[in-house]
């Protein structure tokens, strides 16, 4: 085993890993750029090195300035986390001539899942589903028309080139593919300088559905269930849970064998997400392939009480998986929300700042993976991730509840977050019901405002706050008109 | 002891008697409340209002304060200051028409040179913070005086990244 692995990232996953080597004895190096000497990973570190200025260019994604820190401090590994070079195949196999052990998927499996194309061609030819449409360009419009009635309406167009949205159309009935498809093309080409554009299966009420694979070195690869990602805002996922409401024990079996079968093809090592749309019908399409770990999987640890980091070390290490897919099986519920630093009345603009005050949810079946300390930064440079608030309980309404509770018990002063937009996220009807697509947050939470049914006891409390000698109490009595003396002096601190 | 609050955005008139050991009596229009209060640190207070338990977190100063209850942000603003300050000169009537990101930041790039004259909407400056982007535009039509920023720059909220004449209006 590893007497000592570098983390080549920062922040909450930084923190988390650092937990599990501690318990596995093995000793931790940070790294860390300028603004983050003081830092939460930092803090939690055996050994600190620098890497250079804030910005990830010259730090978290320095590549030479991480390996020459593992060799200064002679760590044998590297864990890379998530985001950052976790899933850079030039950097992994750059780790792999310079002796250093990689804690991920080898190189080659990395670069071809990245590859949107080569690996929707690797899950064909291995029998795992992918979104129905043409696998090339195609601008004869008695050929769209065709493919279009083959897979069926509706269908999406878009730009071969494209990206953003660009070119994309959603056609609902035949009459309506021509006069779209020229559209979509002359956008295309506005846009890309090329109108290419083909067709595939447009899924208006998907469902994101992942499940996770763990696979060693010694040809054995599991999966450990699914996780429900459906709850997006800007493609962006917020919260997630397992099980998914939307699958059978038939459908999880089916699904789970996909995705093992998918990691088979792509010759992975170590753990991955393999990430599906799940329609309505109960249909699924390979999505990609996410080679690191995911910012979500403490779920997939509450309900298999797999620590997954720990897997993920030990399979680096060479060692045999320690489990076997009978093994492995759910406990309950779990949930996560994402914790970040944005503000929910400003269009969810990050809002990095000081950590003036910090109160963390505790109990039974809380978990709270965080990155942030009470009188600590949060960066502007970096992920606007704090934390991540994950519950497990025995059922659905029960880890709903949960979390409610330790949304509401979770104070974070002086930056921004999310908190009781989340916790409305989850009061909605649709979520209670399980009804989580990925158009969640556009359909039911559009112009949303926190309900402010206390204006009264807020009131109250500034009043309370002022006579209990608050930090920021103002001497009411100098501001009454009769009381004479000079109020202007009492108003120093205070700004418009 | 009267207070004048708003809170967001609506006013409330409260009058206070405050008691020995922590407590006070509010009226309102309508109502007296009895509340008990005690600090448990520099942002927490526990309240008992009308026997009811309430957790209160204070952040900000003066006139002007977020509370934090059950997980919700109230802006709770002292009326009766803030009309004080304008009267004093040092506040009121300042509208956004200023070139200043909205978030703390690094300027990624700035997209138009002194001199320039810009109309309503143009793009000025790209602004990132944490993986995102935004761009700043004129509130106005007018010239580029003076670009205040480069490429690589922090800035933060009330920073003028740059100033922004209105070119006087021509004698027709």
């Amino acid at each position: 085993m590893f007497k000592r692995i570098l983390i080549a990232n920062r922040g909450e996953i930084a923190c988390r890993i650092m937990a599990t080597c501690r318990e596995m004895g093995i000793e931790t190096v940070a790294v860390y750029s300028t603004v983050d000497a003081t830092a939460a990973h930092v803090l939690a570190a055996d050994r600190a090195v620098p890497l250079g200025a804030d910005e990830p260019a010259a730090s978290y994604l320095n590549q030479d300035r991480i390996m020459a820190a593992a060799r200064e401090t002679q760590a044998e590994a590297i864990h890379p986390g998530y985001g950052f070079l976790a899933e850079n195949h030039v950097f992994a196999a750059r780790c792999e001539d310079e002796d250093v052990t990689f804690i991920g998927p080898p190189a080659a499996a990395i670069r071809d899942l990245g590859d949107k194309t080569v690996a929707r061609q690797m899950m064909m030819d291995s029998g795992v589903p992918v979104i129905p449409g043409l696998q090339h360009a195609e601008t004869d419009p008695r050929k769209l028309a065709d493919e279009a009635a083959r897979i069926g309406y509706p269908v999406l167009i878009k730009a071969a080139a494209g990206g953003g949205g660009k070119g994309m159309r959603v056609v609902a009935s035949a009459e309506a593919l021509g006069e779209a498809a020229e559209a979509a093309g002359r956008e295309a080409a506005a846009a890309f300088g090329s109108g290419a554009i083909y067709i595939e299966k447009y899924l208006a009420r998907a469902r994101h559905v992942e499940f996770q694979i763990m696979a060693d070195t010694h040809g054995e690869c599991i999966h450990l269930l699914e996780r429900e990602c459906s709850i997006q805002r800007r493609h962006q996922k917020i919260i997630e849970e397992t099980p998914s409401t939307a699958l059978t024990p038939t459908l999880r079996a089916e699904m789970g064998a996909a995705a093992v079968r998918a990691a088979r093809a792509a010759g992975y090592v170590n753990a991955g997400t393999v990430e599906f749309l799940l329609d309505p019908d109960g249909r699924f399409y390979f999505l990609e392939v996410n080679t690191r770990l995911q910012v979500e999987h403490p779920i997939t640890e509450m309900v298999t009480g797999i620590d997954m980091v720990r897997e993920q070390i030990r399979i680096a290490a060479g060692l045999p998986l320690a489990y076997a897919q009978a093994d492995i099986a759910g406990r309950g519920h779990a949930i996560e929300c994402r914790i970040y630093a944005e503000d929910p009345h400003n269009d969810f603009l990050p809002a990095p700042g000081p950590i003036d005050y910090l109160r963390t949810p505790e109990g039974p079946g809380i978990r709270v993976d965080s990155g942030i300390y009470a009188g600590g930064q949060v960066p502007m440079e970096y992920d606007p991730i704090l934390a991540k608030l994950i519950v497990q309980a025995e059922d659905r309404a029960a880890a709903i509840a949960r979390m409610r509770r330790a949304l509401t018990a979770y104070v974070i002063l002086g930056v921004k977050t999310p908190i009781a937009y989340l916790r409305d996220v989850l009061d909605h009807e649709a979520f209670r019901a399980g009804a989580t697509f990925t158009d969640f947050i556009p359909r039911h939470m559009a112009g949303w405002s926190p309900a402010d049914h206390a204006p009264e006891m807020a009131a109250l409390a500034y009043i309370a706050d002022d006579l209990a000698g608050g930090v920021g109490r103002v001497d009411r009595q100098s501001t009454e008109p009769a009381g004479g003396g000079t109020p202007w002096q009492t108003l120093g601190a205070w700004r418009p | 002891m009267k207070y004048n609050l708003e809170v967001n955005g609506q006013t409330m008139v409260f009058k206070v008697t405050a008691h020995e050991d922590h407590r006070m009596a509010v009226a309102t229009d309508d109502r007296e409340h009895q509340v008990a209060f005690h600090r448990i640190d520099e942002r927490r207070l526990a309240l008992v209002v009308d026997g009811v338990r309430v957790d209160a977190f204070v952040t900000g100063q003066g006139g002007a304060r977020e509370i934090l209850i059950d997980g919700v942000v109230y802006q709770v603003c002292d009326a009766d200051l803030r009309d004080l300050a304008a009267a004093a000169g040092g506040g009121g009537d300042e509208r956004p028409r200023e070139v200043t990101p909205p978030m703390p930041s690094v300027v990624v790039k700035v997209l138009v040179e002194e001199g320039q004259h810009v109309t309503r909407g143009d793009s000025l400056v790209v602004v990132s913070a944490m993986k995102m982007e935004t761009t700043l535009t004129a509130p106005f039509e007018g010239r580029i005086r003076r670009i205040n920023v480069a490429t690589g720059d922090k800035v933060k909220p009330g920073d003028i990244l740059v100033d922004l004449e209105k070119v006087p209006e021509k004698a027709r």
